[in-house]
C-alpha cells in the first residue's frame, strides 16, 4: 500500500546501507522525506501498523546506551510489521570480551535483514557493513554520525517551513563532538541550505569553512535572520576537559534565551536533538515556546525511521 | 677465512660516489677491496652473481618494533631479522617498548643473545632513556650501552616533563649515548586517533595537530642545546615538524631526524571508510605535509628513512577503529616506496639508497656501515630494481598481518642480502613466520 510511495527502485542506486549523510545526493535525501510523509500518515491512523516488512527481521545492536533512539527505531520497525530483536551492550556478550565482529557474526547466523547499530566508536557501522551481508543502520557512531537524526531534522524543517534550499540554520553548541551537527550539516548542504555555525572555540574546531558552512564567533551573529536555531546537548561528561568552565557560564555565553532568539525570523523553527539540559543550553520558557518543534521532532524520528527500514530492506529484498 | 666475490653488478654506495662496476671481495666479515679484476686469491672463493643487478650498501633501520620480549605474536627478533634481510636491511635497531621494556642490562643482554643467533640481518637493541619508559626517572643508561644498546629511546611520545629531557640529554652526553626521541606533545596526543584536520572533522575522530610535533622539536631541540647533547629525531611526520627542525637548524642547534615510508606515501585521505591499517602513529598527515617531508628528506634535513616496523597480529587490527592498535609493518616495502620516490624524480638515486644506508650510518656514529669500501662491514644488498610485485602481505616474512601498503604496485626487489659476508638464506623462513599462529 505504500509501494507506489519508492516511484522506482533506481532512485536509491547506492544505499547498500545508511552509514552516514555525507555523499547521499539531493535526489536521495528528497526521496527519503518524501516517503517520510507517508510514514508519518500511518502512524496518524487509529490502526498504526502496515505489513511491508513482514518476515523480514530488524535487529538493533546498541553498544553505547540510548533509549529513545532505540525505542523509535523499534516502534518504527514494529509498525511495519518486521520481526525484531534487540541487543544491548549490558545484556550483550561485548561486555564479556566478545569483539564486535564476532558478535556482528553471531547475528549474522541468525539471518537479519537489517542491523541497526549503535557505537561509541566512529566508523563501528563501516567496519560492520564490511563484514556482514544484512544491510547497516548507522544509529550514531561516536562523533562522526547520526543520520537518521539528520533526516528527521530535515524532515521537520521541510515540513514545517516548505522548503530547504536558502533556508539559513543556526547550529549551536558542541559542534566538535557533535554526530548531529555532521550529519545535519552534510545533508543540509547537499539540500542547499546555509549553515552558520557557534560555540565556543574550544568546541568549534578549526578548518570548519571547509565543510561550507560559517562559523560565528557570537551566537547572536549566528542566529541574526535564521530560519531555523539548532541547539546541540552539552554533554556533561565533557564537563571536565577544560572545554568551558561551567554551566552557568555556557549559559550566559550561549544559552539560547528568548532576547536572543528575538533575532531570528519572526518564523524561526526551535530545534533541539534531545535530551535537554533546561538551564544550560537553552531556556524552559524557549524549549516549551510557540517556536520550538522539540517534540516534533520525536515523532517525526519514527516516520523517518521507517523510511529507511524501508528502503533499505527493500532494496535487500533485490539483492537476494 | 671466509671469503666471498660478488661479480657482475652495478655499484652505488662507494666511497667516492657515484656509479661504478667492479667485484665486491669480501673476507672475514668485512670488504676487502673493490677491484675491476677478480685477483688469484679469491679465485677459489665462493661467487655471488649480480648480473643486473644493483650492489649496494644493506639498508639500516633506526626504528623497528621487535617485539620480544612480550609480544611475539607480533614478531621476534628471528622473524624480524628475515623480514628486515628480505627487504634489503642489513641492521635493525630494536626499540625498547617491550615487555619487560628495554629498561635494564637483563632485558639487552636476552635481546643480544637472540640476535646473535638470527638468521638474516643484525638486529641491535635500542634501551629505553627512563625506567618503563615512563619518563620519570633515569634508566642505568651506562649499563644499558655496556651491554649493547647502540642508542636510548625516550619512548613514543615526547617525555611530559621539560626537566627530565633535559637530564637525560646531559646524562647521556657524559656517557656518549645517542638520544632518540620520538618529539610530540604527549597531552595533545593523547586520545587521538587521527592528524587533526579536514578529515577528522569529516571522520568524526579525535585528532592531534601537527602542531604538538613542532611545539615538541623546539622544545628538545632548545633543551638539547643547553645540554649540549644533540637529538634524534624519530618519524617527523608534518610540515610543521619539517618547519621546526629548519627553525633549530637556523639556530645552529646539531641535531638528525628520520622520517617513515608511509609518512613518505599515505595522506589522511586514506582514513575515510577507517581502515584500521591507516591506523599508525603519529598519524598519517595531509598531502602538503607528505610533500614538505619529501622535499626536507631530498635537502637532507631528514637524515635517514625509518621504517618503524610495527607488526600486529589481525585481531589487533580486526577491531573499531578506536581500540585498532597503531602500527604497519615497513621493512619490506621500504625499498620499493624509496625506489618509487626515485622514479618521480623526489630523490635521485644515490640520495634514496643515502637515507636507507649512509643516513643512518651517520646517526649511529658508524663509519664502518651503509658504505662499500675497504674497512666496512660486509653488509651487501642485490637489488633487481626492475622487477615489478604488488605488496600481498601472505607473501611477506613478517608476522605481522597489518600492511598499510597491502595490494600496491611496487618496483625493485632484493636478490641476495649479505650480513657480515653472509648470504642470508630463506630456508626455513616460513616456519619462522608461522611459529606463533
Amino acid at each position: 500500500m505504500i509501494d507506489g510511495a519508492v516511484r522506482s527502485e533506481a532512485e536509491f542506486p547506492a544505499l547498500q546501507h545508511l552509514l552516514g549523510l555525507e555523499g547521499l545526493t539531493r535526489g536521495e535525501i528528497s526521496s527519503i522525506l518524501d516517503l517520510s510523509t507517508r510514514m508519518k500518515e500511518i502512524g496518524e491512523r487509529p490502526l498504526k501498523k502496515v505489513p511491508s516488512l513482514r518476515g523480514k527481521t530488524v535487529c538493533t545492536l546498541f553498544v553505547e546506551a540510548s533509549t529513545r533512539t532505540r525505542t523509535s527505531f523499534e516502534v518504527a520497525a514494529k509498525r511495519l510489521s518486521a520481526d525484531t530483536m534487540s541487543l544491548t551492550a549490558s545484556a550483550s556478550s561485548l561486555t564479556k570480551g566478545e569483539t564486535l565482529l564476532d558478535t556482528a557474526k553471531n547475528l549474522e547466523a541468525m539471518g537479519p535483514d537489517i542491523i541497526i547499530l549503535r557505537h561509541s566508536a566512529a566508523g563501528a557501522p563501516h567496519f560492520l557493513a564490511r563484514h556482514v551481508r544484512a544491510a547497516v543502520v548507522n544509529a550514531g557512531d561516536g562523533r562522526h554520525e547520526h543520520p537518521t537524526q539528520g533526516l528527521l531534522d530535515l524532515f521537520t524543517i521541510r515540513e514545517r517551513l516548505g522548503r530547504l534550499e536558502g533556508l539559513e540554520v543556526a547550529i549551536v553548541g558542541d559542534v566538535a563532538n557533535s554526530r548531529v551537527a555532521r550529519s545535519n550539516i552534510f545533508a543540509l548542504r547537499t539540500m542547499g541550505a546555509k549553515v552558520r555555525l557557534s560555540g565556543p572555540a574550544t568546541m568549534m574546531p578549526p578548518g570548519l569553512e571547509a565543510l561550507g558552512v560559517t562559523p560565528c564567533r557570537r551566537i547572536e551573529e549566528a542566529i541574526d535572520g535564521a530560519d531555523v536555531v539548532m541547539m546541540l546537548r552539552i554533554q556533561k561528561e565533557r564537563m571536565g576537559s577544560d572545554l568551558f568552565p561551567s554551566d552557568r557560564e555556557y549559559f550566559r555565553c550561549f544559552g539560547l534565551t528568548r532576547e536572543r532568539l528575538k533575532r531570528a525570523r519572526p518564523h524561526v523553527l526551535v530545534m533541539h536533538p534531545g535530551p535537554i539540559n533546561r538551564g544550560v543550553e537553552i531556556t524552559p520558557d524557549v524549549a516549551d515556546g510557540p517556536e520550538s518543534v522539540i517534540l516534533e521532532q520525536v515523532t517525526n524520528g519514527v516516520a523517518v525511521r521507517m523510511a529507511v527500514l524501508y528502503v533499505l530492506a527493500h532494496r535487500q529484498g533485490r539483492a537476494s | 677465512m671466509n671469503r666471498l666475490v660478488i661479480t657482475g653488478g652495478t655499484l652505488y654506495g662507494c666511497d667516492g660516489g657515484g656509479e661504478r662496476r667492479g667485484a665486491v671481495l669480501i673476507e672475514g666479515g668485512q670488504i676487502v677491496d673493490i677491484v675491476a679484476e677478480v685477483p688469484s686469491g679469491f679465485r677459489e672463493a665462493p661467487e655471488l652473481d649480480a648480473e643486473g643487478a644493483w650492489v649496494v650498501p644493506g639498508f639500516i633501520c633506526l626504528r623497528s618494533h621487535v617485539g620480544e620480549p612480550g609480544f611475539e605474536w607480533r614478531e621476534d627478533v628471528a622473524s624480524v631479522s628475515l623480514a628486515a634481510a628480505s627487504g634489503g636491511f642489513t641492521t635493525v635497531c630494536a626499540t625498547p617498548d617491550t615487555d619487560p621494556v628495554n629498561d635494564v642490562r637483563a632485558v639487552t643482554e636476552q635481546i643480544m643473545t637472540r640476535a646473535a643467533a638470527a638468521p638474516g640481518a643484525r638486529v641491535v637493541p635500542v634501551g629505553a632513556a627512563t625506567r618503563g619508559l615512563e619518563g620519570k626517572h633515569l634508566s642505568e643508561i651506562g649499563d644499558l650501552a655496556a651491554a649493547g644498546c647502540v642508542a636510548v629511546s625516550t619512548g613514543e611520545l615526547a617525555v611530559a616533563s621539560a626537566q627530565m629531557m633535559r637530564r637525560i640529554l646531559e646524562y647521556c652526553r657524559s656517557l656518549d649515548v645517542r638520544v632518540f626521541a620520538c618529539s610530540v606533545d604527549a597531552s595533545m596526543a593523547r586520545g587521538a586517533l587521527m592528524n587533526e584536520g579536514f578529515q577528522s572533522l569529516r571522520l568524526g575522530l579525535p585528532g592531534v595537530p601537527s602542531e604538538a610535533e613542532a611545539t615538541a622539536i623546539l622544545r628538545d631541540g632548545w633543551l638539547s642545546r643547553l645540554a649540549g647533547w644533540p637529538v634524534h629525531f624519530q618519524r617527523v611526520s608534518s610540515a610543521a615538524g619539517v618547519r621546526a627542525l629548519e627553525i633549530l637548524q637556523r639556530e645552529g642547534i646539531p641535531f638528525t631526524a628520520d622520517c617513515t615510508p608511509h609518512h613518505l606515501w599515505f595522506s589522511d585521505e586514506a582514513v575515510s571508510g577507517y581502515d584500521t591499517a591507516t591506523k599508525v602513529l603519529p598519524p598519517l598527515r595531509c598531502r602538503e605535509d607528505v610533500s614538505a617531508l619529501r622535499e626536507a628528506l631530498r635537502a637532507g634535513l631528514i637524515t635517514a628513512v625509518a621504517t618503524d616496523h610495527a607488526p600486529r597480529s589481525q585481531l589487533e587490527k580486526w577491531v573499531e577503529y578506536d581500540h585498532a592498535s597503531a602500527g604497519t609493518t615497513g621493512l619490506e616495502t621500504a625499498l620499493g616506496v624509496v625506489l618509487e620516490l626515485v622514479r618521480q624524480r623526489v630523490l635521485t638515486l644515490q640520495e634514496g639508497l643515502q637515507r636507507l644506508s649512509a643516513g643512518p650510518a651517520r646517526v649511529l656514529g658508524r663509519p664502518d656501515l651503509g658504505r662499500l669500501g675497504s674497512g666496512a662491514r660486509a653488509d651487501v644488498v642485490l637489488v633487481d630494481p626492475d622487477v615489478p610485485w604488488r605488496v600481498d602481505g601472505a607473501h611477506l616474512r613478517t608476522r605481522g598481518q597489518n600492511h598499510l601498503f597491502e595490494g600496491q604496485a611496487l618496483s625493485g626487489t632484493v636478490r641476495n642480502t649479505v650480513v657480515g659476508g653472509r648470504v642470508v638464506s630463506f630456508e626455513g623462513a616460513e616456519g619462522v613466520k608461522r611459529a606463533y599462529r
